[in-house]
């Protein structure tokens, strides 16, 4: 931050909301200030800052929205950037500030503004609102535009990252420096190893195993179905071992959580239609998500397109059916019988769309404990956000860096062996900052360790 | 010029923990209040004490004012920068810094979240006590800003009563304790004053905060009631019938709508239709019995339903939805005014149906939502900021309500603060003297007025003026129309008018006044000015479980009014022939302190005569107070330097249904010190737990008062505890008469010697081997130690004055807190009678000479042998 410019000085005139995608004013006014949500609040707790808390970027949306302080102010563009929309404010606020709504929102507003301005320039006041330099359009084009949009291209994509990984790319990457140079030494430190096989879905049906009980559809997604595949593999067969038959529905793709959270709103809603049209009609109980952004995303593809009289109706319908895994398998009670002992201490790391987007907290707690042998073990703060949200490591490197420091601390305090989770972003970032201390606690998703015990009872 | 403090400030303190984006500051220009909006020229988020004293030291260079923050979670305005400067953020000084089960002292940083201070504590048994109901986000800091409250204070008692001691910045930036944790601390009770002063009285830095065991068993009864009124008429009923809930609660309508949904209480919506939570606590053996005699009482009150929260998750789940009510407000109104204020709790029904008179006159939703077993009411006025006129008439409906709760003997806030939201209603409670007072003591601490300037008092009114306001009336020349009484001589006013007067004169006249409670007189240059006289019950609601007598009135007499209502005052052993004026002025402990606290935890108000003859009362006869600075509290313990006591409001309690002693011993010192070690460690509840000696042998009394199954449970684990040693149950008279005997033991002769030495409660052994070494030194020594304070009484007789003294000085040099209570008259005091100079020693004497200019009445450390001669000196010049 820089000096105060006097009060005297002309200013720029100071950019309001647009009317599309508005931070709504009634939910932005629900707030009554009273500070319940400071400490729930990862960068508040990391700061200290008002700024940088939920009452503090929701009076900046206020000003903003009354007037008083432009889109250009750089506060408001760093504490709307720094958010982790991680939603933990949104679960403790006693008024029910829907904060998730005015954030990602007021993202939309920003890179609106964005798009309309000039270029950087290396010597304009930072009071200014930017066009994005070109190489981050060209990454945000290609990422949010493309990558995420084709799956058939982010698999080409991720064998690629698999094959760097494989073949020795990396180690000369990592050895050389080239990656402190290209400032990407962080991100790059995160990718997770890939799976050698792919979930493709391609209408494949998982039969149950005894008498059915219900039937699914998966979500295969982006990451999970590439990096992740061997837990969509660990799910589909706890489902199958509860009697549950999976299907994975053709044409399906990325559930469109990164665009939504990163203000591009009509790239997410370009998602939630393919989904929809992807998902309903099948005739399943439920559809079954196992990373928790996407199910949160999910449930909220109602209000992503409560402006499209078209496909309102069918979003909410489909929101509907949207289950998270741990929320289903407790709901319809797991097989116990079948479960073999394993003798593991375990914490759990709650993922911020799990605990406080979709308010699951007892389900997959439930879960660990239901396997013999397991010892939950709880951390502090086990629901404050692990600084990974989405692709906050990229945008905030340092915030996300001390988040996951803090994170890896806490569990590290209960000397469990296993870190459980249930969410791609959680699962990287904890991975990524035990490696960096050459810490041997694995990171587990909990569909796996019910898979693991499942088949250690068989063997 | 910003722009430089702004560099300054991080050199000082770093680059990232000065804030001075201006759209950044905009986020500090409010707290939870909204009341008004200013922001600061800069913010600061300091990491350390040294750190705040750098920043007032740059504050000061720069002639900055100075605002201190916590969470902003305050709703009277207190954390906003209303004069601009710089604005002190404490949330980077969060930690817990120090743990000391044995004496259940922590030792935290101001910006520790309460919660997070509770949840470390849990683990060990402990909690701090203090819930405001913010607690989840609030500060420590903040809570003793503004001496916060919360639902179960009820039982607890507020902030203040957890407090031991605080370090504070001074005005010339200078790190200060105002005590070190020991309980009786020689001179002032400044921590007492600077809990609730809103950050006015300086920056708090770090604090020594009692530790509270956590109950073993916790019982909650959601009781839904007709009206408003009807539960708080069975508020009043249950406390009237001597019950001591930890906490009774008020939601009405509103409030449950409000919360019902959001947190899954499944509770009826009706207009009219009250919940009231009713919980207690302590041990299993005898709480449901308890409670089920509240819920009778409940039932023949009305309450038509009455269903326990079944779990710990349960009743997690009603305080979590009890403690977000203010802020789920926003669910049903675009606003609100929450009104606070506390009033004796059999006004309560009176001051409901006073609301609903107000909402239909002034046609807004009110909604009652507060802590009614204190009687703090909580009407908070749902209105919609936008329209004006609604905003004029929710103001108006507050101001209505203050006066009505000051006119039936309420205060002007009950746990929130005064901050900017109430200055202007200072003067309904104050008279102008009083309000001098408050302000002489603010000018004492912060003379220029840069911390948390504009504040508390009205803005038309700035401390500075009050304060020379009051100089000149204190110092003014007077012409006499009566004779005014001799040097030596001792007078024994019929009325508080008439010692007012005489004290007026006597000052008039150069001559020093003596308060006294007896009929006696020493032979020495001042007037003794008796108010034996003075006792009068003045006002007692049994119900309301407060009275307030005159000063002259003696503990017999007292426990004599109190005993036909089954309430007395948890003072034993101690001599009943005292006054009470006596036993505030010099701040009287008894054995009982372990259970239920010391008189300081239990004078509500005083009123006093200054030294020009002007009456004033302090405090005020409500269990919650925090209307202005707690000047009770200075006036405690301040042995007749500051003015003459003629009135006491005290909290009394009801006999307990049961109670119990074991005497156990004798044995030898180290059986007797385990032993007490042991059972505190065990958190075992009692009342009082003593150590004494008789010279050779040791004896542990351990008394449990309250329910009887509580009581015999108590017993058999101290019991447990002793293992093989001899015990002995008494009760009733034989226990009576034990507790006279041991207060006796402490009472002597005119040529005997008694010292209290003092220290932290985990200090045990180092206190009981200053004793013994007395007992050897001396041969015929009573010892007694109260284990749970830390206090060692030690009664010397039969001695020459020669070897006491050179006892009496080693004992001094190695121990901070060494007292001396009784001496022969030809005693020559070696050291100061009350110990070695405390750190905040020049500040105390500011206090004294900022309230007795002309020094009418006894200095603070008149017995000192160099302090004499250094006063004598300034008065002279």
């Amino acid at each position: 931050m820089t000096a105060v410019p006097p009060t005297n000085q002309p200013r720029l005139p100071l950019i309001g909301f647009s009317s599309v995608d508005k931070p709504s004013s009634d939910i932005i006014n629900t707030c009554v200030h009273c500070g319940l949500c400071l400490p729930s609040c990862p960068t508040y707790r990391e700061t200290g800052l008002e700024m940088s808390s939920p009452r503090g970027r929701i009076y900046l949306m206020k000003a903003v929205d009354e007037g008083r302080i432009g889109m250009q102010s750089s506060v408001f563009q760093e504490q709307i950037g720094q958010c982790l929309n991680c939603r933990a404010c949104e679960a403790v606020c006693p008024s029910g500030v829907q904060y998730g709504a005015i954030l990602e929102a007021s993202r939309v507003q920003i890179e609106q503004v964005r798009e309309q301005q000039p270029a950087a320039t290396t010597d304009s006041s930072p009071d200014q609102l930017q066009r994005r330099p070109w190489w981050q359009r060209a990454l945000r084009g290609v990422v949010f535009g493309r990558l995420f949009k084709n799956m058939a291209l982010f698999r080409a994509f991720s064998a690629s990252m698999r094959l760097y990984q494989r073949s020795g790319v990396q180690w000369l990457a990592r050895k050389s420096g080239m990656l402190k140079l290209l400032r990407m030494e962080a991100t790059e430190a995160m990718l997770p190893p890939i799976s050698a096989r792919f979930t493709v879905p391609q209408g494949q049906v998982f039969a149950a195993e005894g008498v059915q009980r219900g039937s699914v559809a998966l979500l295969s997604g982006c990451i999970m179905s590439t990096a992740f595949a061997d837990v969509h593999q660990a799910t589909i067969r706890v489902l199958q071992k509860n009697g549950i038959q999976v299907i994975l529905p053709p044409n399906q793709g990325c559930c469109g959580a990164l665009h939504t959270h990163g203000g591009d709103l009509d790239g997410g809603r370009e998602l939630a239609r393919t989904n929809i049209a992807a998902f309903e009609g099948l005739g399943v109980d439920a559809i079954i998500v196992n990373a928790a952004g996407c199910g949160s995303t999910m449930k909220e593809y109602g209000h992503l397109l409560h402006d499209d009289s078209a496909w309102h109706t069918r979003a909410v319908a489909f929101a509907a059916k949207v289950k998270d895994v741990h929320e289903y398998l407790a709901a319809i009670g797991i097989n116990t019988e079948a479960l073999g002992r394993l003798e593991l201490s375990v914490t759990y790391q709650e993922p911020c769309h799990l605990a406080h987007a979709q308010r699951i907290t007892a389900q997959p707690r439930a879960l660990l404990q239901a396997i013999p042998g397991l010892q939950l073990r709880e951390m502090p703060e086990s629901s404050l956000c692990c600084g990974s949200a989405g692709i906050y490591n990229v945008t905030q490197p340092e915030m996300a860096a001390s988040l996951g420091a803090r994170k890896v601390d806490n569990a590290l305090t209960t000397g469990a062996t296993v870190i459980a989770t249930g969410n791609p972003g959680c699962a990287l970032q904890l991975a990524g900052e035990l490696r960096r201390r050459g810490e041997q606690v694995q990171v587990r998703y909990i569909v796996e360790l019910l898979d693991e015990a499942y088949r250690a009872k068989t063997v | 010029m910003t722009t430089d403090t702004a560099a300054e400030l991080r050199s000082l303190l770093g680059a990232s923990a000065v804030v001075d984006a201006p759209d950044a500051l905009r986020t500090y220009d409010a707290d939870a209040s909204m009341i008004a909006a200013q922001a600061p020229q800069l913010a600061v988020l300091p990491a350390d004490a040294a750190q705040v004293a750098a920043v007032v030291q740059l504050a000061r260079r720069r002639g900055l004012a100075l605002t201190p923050r916590g969470a902003g979670t305050g709703i009277a305005g207190g954390a906003i920068p209303i004069s601009g400067g710089i604005l002190l953020s404490t949330t980077r000084m969060n930690r817990l810094l120090e743990l000391d089960l044995d004496a259940r002292i922590a030792r935290v940083q101001p910006g520790l979240i309460n919660a997070e201070l509770n949840a470390q504590l849990a683990r060990y048994g402990y909690q701090f006590a203090p819930d405001p109901s913010s607690q989840r986000a609030s500060t420590i800091g903040g809570n003793l800003g503004t001496n916060a409250g919360g639902p179960h204070c009820l039982k607890y008692g507020v902030t203040t009563n957890h407090i031991l001691a605080v370090e504070f910045v001074t005005a010339d930036g200078r790190l200060l304790w105002s005590g070190d944790g020991v309980a009786d601390a020689v001179g002032y009770d400044l921590t007492g004053l600077i809990v609730g002063s809103e950050g006015t009285f300086g920056p708090v830095t770090q604090a020594l905060v009692r530790l509270t065991p956590l109950p073993e068993a916790v019982r909650v009864v959601l009781g839904l009631f007709p009206s408003v009124i009807a539960a708080a008429e069975a508020v009043s009923a249950v406390i009237g019938a001597g019950m001591l809930p930890t906490s009774l609660e008020v939601m009405d309508y509103n409030g449950i709508r409000a919360v019902n949904s959001a947190y899954g209480l499944g509770l009826p919506e009706d207009v009219g239709t009250t919940l009231l939570i009713i919980e207690v606590d302590g041990l299993a053996a005898g709480l449901d019995d308890q409670l089920d005699q509240i819920l009778q009482i409940c039932r023949a009150h009305g309450a038509f339903e009455l269903r326990p929260a079944r779990d710990a998750a349960e009743q997690a789940r009603v305080w979590a939805a009890r403690k977000a009510f203010a802020g789920a407000v926003g669910r049903i109104a675009p606003a609100y005014y929450l009104v606070d204020t506390s009033v004796p709790r059999t006004r309560l029904p009176e001051m409901m149906e006073y609301c609903d008179e107000l909402r239909a006159e002034y046609g807004l939703e009110i909604c009652n939502v507060f802590h009614a077993g204190d009687g703090n009411l909580h009407p908070m006025v749902l209105y919609d900021p936008r329209d004006a006129d609604q905003r004029r008439r929710a103001q108006a409906i507050a101001h209505e309500v203050l006066k009505r709760s000051i006119a039936v003997g309420g205060v002007v806030s009950g746990e929130h603060g005064i901050g900017l939201e109430k200055r202007e209603y200072l003067p309904l409670l104050f008279s102008e003297a009083e309000l001098q007072l408050q302000a002489a003591v603010h000018q004492v601490f912060n003379a220029d007025g840069r911390f948390n300037p504009a504040k508390i008092f009205p803005q038309a009114t700035p401390p500075a003026q009050l304060a020379a306001g009051r100089l000149e009336r204190m110092t003014a020349v007077r012409v006499l129309g009566k004779p005014v009484p001799e040097p030596g001589s001792l007078v024994v006013p019929a009325d508080e008018a008439d010692l007012a007067w005489l004290v007026g004169a006597c000052s008039a006249f150069g001559r020093r006044v003596r308060p006294s409670g007896r009929r006696s007189v020493r032979a020495d240059d001042a007037v003794t000015v008796s108010t034996a006289a003075l006792r009068d019950v003045i006002t007692y609601e049994p119900a309301d479980l407060t009275i307030m007598v005159g000063a002259g009135m003696t503990l017999a007499e007292l426990q004599a009014v109190l005993a036909p209502h089954n309430q007395w005052l948890p003072l034993a052993a101690v001599d009943t022939q005292l006054t009470l004026g006596e036993l505030v002025a010099t701040a009287a402990d008894s054995p009982l302190r372990a259970g239920y606290g010391i008189l300081r935890d239990w004078v509500l108000a005083l009123r006093v005569v200054e030294a020009d003859g002007t009456v004033v009362r302090l405090g005020a006869q409500v269990v919650k107070n925090v209307t202005g600075y707690d000047l009770v509290k200075l006036y405690l313990g301040s042995r007749g330097t500051l003015g003459v006591i003629t009135a006491v409001a005290l909290k009394v309690w009801p006999v307990p249904p049961a109670q119990a002693t074991l005497q156990i011993g004798p044995g030898d010192a180290a059986w007797a010190i385990g032993l007490v070690q042991d059972l505190r460690a065990q958190r075992v509840p009692l009342s009082a737990l003593e150590l004494s000696c008789d010279g050779t042998q040791w004896q542990v009394l351990a008394q449990a008062h309250g329910h009887a199954d509580a009581v015999a449970e108590t017993l058999r684990r101290v019991r447990a505890a002793a293992g093989q040693l001899p015990t002995d149950e008494l009760r009733g008279a034989a226990e009576a008469a034990c507790w006279e005997q041991y207060g006796a033991m402490m009472r002597p002769t005119e040529a005997e010697w008694l010292f209290c030495l003092a220290a932290l409660p985990s200090q045990l052994p180092l206190l009981q081997r200053e004793a013994e070494q007395a007992a050897a030194e001396f041969g015929s020594v009573r010892i007694q130690l109260r284990a749970a304070a830390g206090s060692c009484w030690v009664r010397i007789s039969g001695q020459d004055a020669g070897r006491v003294a050179q006892w009496h000085r080693a004992v001094a040099g190695r121990l901070a807190h060494c007292r001396l209570h009784q001496a022969p008259v030809d005693y020559q005091l070696p050291v100061a009678r009350w110990g070695t100079a405390a750190a905040a020693r020049p500040l105390m004497e500011q206090l004294k000479q900022a309230i007795d200019p002309r020094g009418s009445f006894a200095a603070l450390w008149e017995d000192e042998p160099t302090a004499q001669a250094v006063v004598r000196e300034g008065r002279a010049r």
